[in-house]
């Protein structure tokens, strides 16, 4: 006879499975469930996953030249000329700065719009893609983006005259000068960076504009956009740094400047993690739902083997009854996960970090859907193929007798413990957000004036804080705690960077001599030994005046006390009484609390209670002023927040000492702080926000653009939504993560119980009641339940522990309290419920009935 | 000539004093078209020696030729495919297909074959077995003895070599029982059907062609039975 195989009839398994499906309504229904949870929350992490990789990667920074990703030389049209012929150019294209920084019109505020002249390459390789009009030939005319079409509400109108105000060189060096430019608009582009246009646009004119209109801007600094072609795409950018260096090193170029990597392993690490332990949750569901009807499937496809049914056969039944459950399942969950992760992107990612939400577009609904629904149809095909698996590989006929085996008790421990893990973090973390606990680590006092320039640096020079705005402030009713902190400023402050002119951060200047010159070369030492050429020339070695910069301050001695709480002291001890007295200082060696960990090992070279000899440099009345001090503490920050005033200051004076030595003081508030009373001088009262409108209007009216007001207030109200949105958010993943976890117990028990049904009937048939059938079962499982609880318990409040000490999160113990009350009655009652519905559930069928399935 | 032969059959579960001999090296021959009943009494390896030359377990050790072809050189799926065209099985428990009704479960072997159902043939067989009013019932539907004639029915709707009937009246009263062997018997004459019965019933065995007689997994004696 011949062995030659037929093909085997698919209608067949087709209509098999179909009858197979409709004679277990119950498990299919329990399994669409299961699915769509599953599906749901895998949707809702790829939604608020994606959303979050997209906003971060906007967030990092507006991205100027996309076609390059933002890497760039410094150069001229020969070090262009130079990087082009490189191997690893795969294309160089040229924008020349036309403004010394961004352009000043009222119009433009909040945006950051820069004016370049740039060469063709430029406008097709980065995308630069004309829409109406034509490219800017003259110095006279402007090219500008679709979107900024529409915010000056120009309806790409041609040829219609625009003043610009631009930043041009003045006639000293680091001097700048406002100028209105009149110009003419000759055409439209499309917008590539469309995605940050609320807050960076690029303006283009003909080269010609330099030469007219800004003469003195700094040559040889100009930006060429590079495309190299050898970064490693496992390495997701980190690499760019190096290569980029190394164009700049054989083009003989003035810098580089990149974007640096939105997205490490790191940042994917949280998300992929989830995502499994959802995908681990789903599969112990699903798995427990098949799992109840394993003995039939079992002897079923037993069956089916003996008649002549092969495995292949077997096996495109069962996918054809899996894959009706997950199609179900997964558009079901899918779609309803995408609403809610949409809904709750915006919450989660501000309490990852404050502000990337205005930075959230939506996923596409096309590719998350995608993606989840290949990650649960993943899970659901490895639930499910386990009693096809166990078929296939014993015998026809120890298949067909096949009788189902208890339920390792700690397979279904483990799986419930994780569903109770995950509800237990869940619902702490989000029901725990505290508005308070967070308003207070971001704001010191209620409100703060901080001069930006003096941490961050500046394209433009430095503004001090006018006396005016002092005064008025102070004179506020309900104003109290005032309190002032100068930052010493050497001038002159500018570098050239980038193109132009860069204003650096607030530093002073010690002379070479005595023990903290000392100690800061030794900080210089350790520094270069750990990590060799200093890339960044950052290391405060001694500059060409033989001074070391540092950070010096002057504050109120009474504030001090406040402050200590954000640092830790290595030597000494803080004293607001001693320090007020005058002839101390306070000395903060790193500003970084990792270089604290490169210096280990290198000692200080000054000490608590040492008296110390300081040269302060006085650059505004080019004068060297040497104090003597004794140190009061060596002292570095724990604050990750920014909320101290201090955690950047190598030394601490008095405010009157600060006076002594710096004859410009009044130039030199580093910021101001206070707190509100929340009353008036007759005594009625005024709400936070009035308090708040008062201040800000008087810092506005100010007009100093390097000012930026930090209030608690502000705080408060950005704290408030974020737990709202977060409240939301949790409740819902709690309850989905719970149902999760019930509806495994309550498979977990079920299963069980099923396959000792004639274990049951058979004591019942020796006299056991229908009570005592109750408590078994309901003692039985309440051990296991009893143990998953602890287990949860102890696992949950650990992580939920760990992931409140992370930024943007904190531990409350109430609500980890109520969370683990809801866990225990929730579990609890599903022992009761479910003793009662097995055992009324057994018992519609007779004793002899179930005895009779014993072969 | 043999359709049929077991060559040193050897079945052997545990080890060292944990040794069971199911099957202890059985070697016997079956004639084309006979009835032959295995007899012996529970646990003498007879349920062993009928899935062991069915195809539904794996031999320790020798050989099982079935229609000239050795069941030991196939693969499991070239195994399955011959045992649907080749074997039919009646069981003591029936095992139908609970989800498909008593037409379908008839010509599923055929189906799975890939081949159209022969609708005379299978309403012959029906018809003999007095099933032919029962096609869209459930096998819930059906009596104990109604299940078995199904099974029947499936068992030799594919026109195997052999049948295999393992205990086919085991579950069954009396006066089905008879009548379940007395159809058993009408189906190896009508059909020309070669049937291998097995049995702890001696009353039952003697209806058979021929009786082989097992015990502690050896065959220990055979009889030709007077018509």
């Amino acid at each position: 006879m011949s062995m030659m195989f037929r093909n085997s009839d698919q209608k067949l398994e087709k209509e098999l499975a179909a009858d197979d499906y409709r004679a277990h309504p119950v498990r299919n229904r329990l399994a669409v469930l299961a699915v769509a949870l599953t599906a749901l929350l895998i949707v809702v992490i790829f939604t608020v996953g994606i959303g979050y990789m997209t906003a971060m990667t906007r967030y990092m920074g507006a991205s100027p030249g996309p076609g390059t990703d933002s890497a760039m030389i410094y150069g001229d049209e020969e070090i262009l000329e130079r990087a082009k012929k490189l191997p690893q150019v795969d294309w160089a294209a040229y924008a020349k700065r036309c403004s010394a920084s961004y352009l000043h019109n009222q119009e433009f505020s909040g945006v950051d719009v820069r004016l370049f002249a740039a060469d063709e390459v430029h406008y097709e390789k980065n995308m630069v893609d004309l829409i109406a009009g034509r490219y800017p030939e003259s110095g006279d005319e402007i090219l500008l983006s679709d979107t900024m079409s529409e915010r000056l509400g120009l309806a790409k109108q041609l040829n219609v005259t625009y003043d610009l105000v631009v930043l041009v060189e003045g006639e000293g060096e680091g001097q700048q000068t406002e100028k209105v430019i009149p110009m003419t608009v000759c055409g439209y582009y499309k917008n590539p960076l469309r995605g940050v246009a609320d807050i960076y646009e690029e303006i283009y004119t003909g080269k010609a504009f330099i030469e007219k209109h800004n003469p003195g801007l700094i040559k040889g600094y100009d930006q060429i956009y590079v495309k190299l072609n050898n970064l490693n795409p496992l390495k997701l950018g980190t690499d760019k740094h190096e290569k980029l260096t190394e164009v700049n090193e054989q083009a003989a170029g003035n810098g580089i400047q990149y974007k640096a990597s939105d997205l490490s392993y790191a940042a994917l690490a949280p998300i992929i993690l989830l995502l499994l332990c959802v995908m681990f949750c789903g599969y112990f569901f699903i798995y427990n739902i098949f799992d109840i009807s394993i003995e039939n499937d079992i002897r079923f496809y037993g069956e089916l083997k003996t008649i002549g049914m092969t495995r292949q056969q077997l096996k495109r039944m069962l996918l054809w009854q899996m894959n009706r459950v997950s199609l179900i399942g997964i558009v079901l969950g899918g779609m309803i996960g995408y609403g809610i992760g949409r809904m709750a992107a915006g919450a989660v990612m501000d309490a990852f970090a404050e502000g990337i939400s205005s930075f959230y577009k939506p996923a596409g609904f096309v590719q998350v859907f995608a993606l989840g629904a290949v990650f649960s149809w993943i899970t659901v095909l490895v639930s499910t193929m386990k009693p096809f698996r166990i078929a296939s590989t014993i015998s026809p006929v120890e298949a067909a007798r096949y009788r189902g085996r208890k339920k390792k008790g700690v397979f279904s421990v483990i799986s419930f413990a994780l569903s109770g893990v995950l509800f237990l973090v869940v619902y702490t973390i989000s029901m725990g957000y505290s508005v308070e606990v967070h308003t207070a680590e971001h704001n010191g006092t209620d409100f703060r004036i901080v001069q930006k320039t003096v941490k961050f640096g500046s394209e433009e020079p430095y503004q001090p804080v006018s006396d005016e705005l002092v005064r008025k402030i102070r004179e506020q009713e309900f104003v109290e705690d005032f309190r002032v902190t100068y930052v010493a400023r050497t001038k002159p402050d500018w570098l050239i960077f980038g193109g132009g002119y860069y204003y650096d951060v607030s530093r002073g200047e010690i002379a070479g001599e005595g023990e903290l010159a000392r100690d800061r070369q030794a900080y210089v030492d350790s520094m270069e030994q750990k990590w060799g050429v200093d890339p960044w020339r950052s290391l405060p070695g001694k500059n060409e005046r033989d001074n070391y910069p540092v950070s010096v301050a002057g504050m109120d001695a009474a504030y001090l006390d406040h402050e200590s709480q954000y640092f830790t002291v290595l030597e000494g001890e803080f004293d607001a009484e001693r320090f007020a007295q005058g002839g101390y200082l306070i000395y903060n060696r790193s500003l970084y609390v990792n270089d604290m960990e490169q210096s280990e090992g290198m000692a200080y070279q000054v000490h608590a209670g040492d008296r110390v000899s300081v040269t302060f440099f006085d650059s505004a009345a080019d004068r060297y002023v040497e104090q003597e001090f004794t140190v009061m503490a060596l002292v570095t920050s724990h604050n990750i927040y920014g909320t101290d005033n201090m955690g950047e200051v190598n030394i601490w004076l008095t405010d009157e000492a600060f006076q002594e030595i710096y004859s410009n003081y009044g130039e030199l508030i580093g910021n101001v702080c206070f707190n509100a009373s929340g009353k008036r001088q007759d005594g009625t009262a005024l709400s936070d926000k009035e308090q708040y409108e008062i201040i800000a209007g008087l810092v506005e009216e100010d007009g100093n653009l390097q000012l930026s007001l930090d209030s608690a207030y502000m705080t408060r109200v950005r704290n408030t939504e974020t737990k709202r949105s977060m409240t939301a958010f949790g409740i819902l993943l709690a309850v989905i993560v719970g149902l999760i976890g019930v509806a495994n117990m309550v498979n977990t028990v079920t299963t069980d119980v099923m396959a000792r049904k004639v274990e049951y009937a058979a004591m019942q048939s020796i006299g056991m009641t229908g009570r005592q059938m109750k408590r078994d079962i309901f003692e039985k499982y309440a051990v296991l339940v009893a143990t998953a609880l602890g287990l949860a318990t102890v696992a949950g409040a650990a992580l939920a522990y760990k992931v409140g000490a992370q930024p943007g999160f904190n531990f409350s113990v109430i609500a980890f309290v109520q969370a683990l009350m809801i866990f225990v009655v929730i579990s609890a009652g599903l022992c009761v419920v479910m003793a009662q519905v097995l055992t009324w559930g057994m018992n519609r069928r007779s004793i002899v009935e179930r005895l009779r399935e014993v072969v | 000539m043999d359709i049929l032969k077991a060559v040193h059959l050897k079945k052997y579960y545990g080890s060292g004093e944990n040794l069971v001999k199911a099957v202890d090296d059985v070697s016997f021959g079956i004639e084309k078209g006979s009835f032959t009943a295995i007899v012996g009494t529970s646990g003498s390896g007879k349920t062993t020696l009928l899935n062991l030359i069915g195809g539904l377990d794996f031999v320790d050790a020798g050989e099982v030729i079935i229609d000239g072809h050795s069941i030991m050189e196939m693969s499991k799926e070239e195994l399955t495919v011959f045992r649907r065209r080749n074997i039919g099985f009646v069981f003591q428990n029936y095992n139908l297909i609970s989800v498909q009704n008593v037409y379908k479960n008839i010509v599923l072997p055929i189906r799975l074959d890939g081949r159209k159902p022969d609708r005379d043939y299978i309403a012959q067989i029906c018809g003999q077995l007095g099933i032919e009013g029962k096609m869209d019932r459930y096998p819930n539907q059906l009596s104990g003895g109604q299940q078995q004639r199904v099974s029947i029915a499936r068992a030799i709707a594919a026109k195997p070599a052999v049948l295999l009937a393992d205990e086919p009246t085991g579950n069954l009263d009396t006066r089905t029982s008879t009548e379940v062997m007395g159809l058993l018997k009408m189906t190896s004459r009508e059909f020309n059907q070669t049937i291998i019965m097995i049995t702890h019933d001696d009353a039952i065995a003697q209806l058979a062609d021929r009786v082989i007689h097992i015990e502690d997994g050896k065959l220990v004696r055979e009889q030709e039975v007077q018509a």
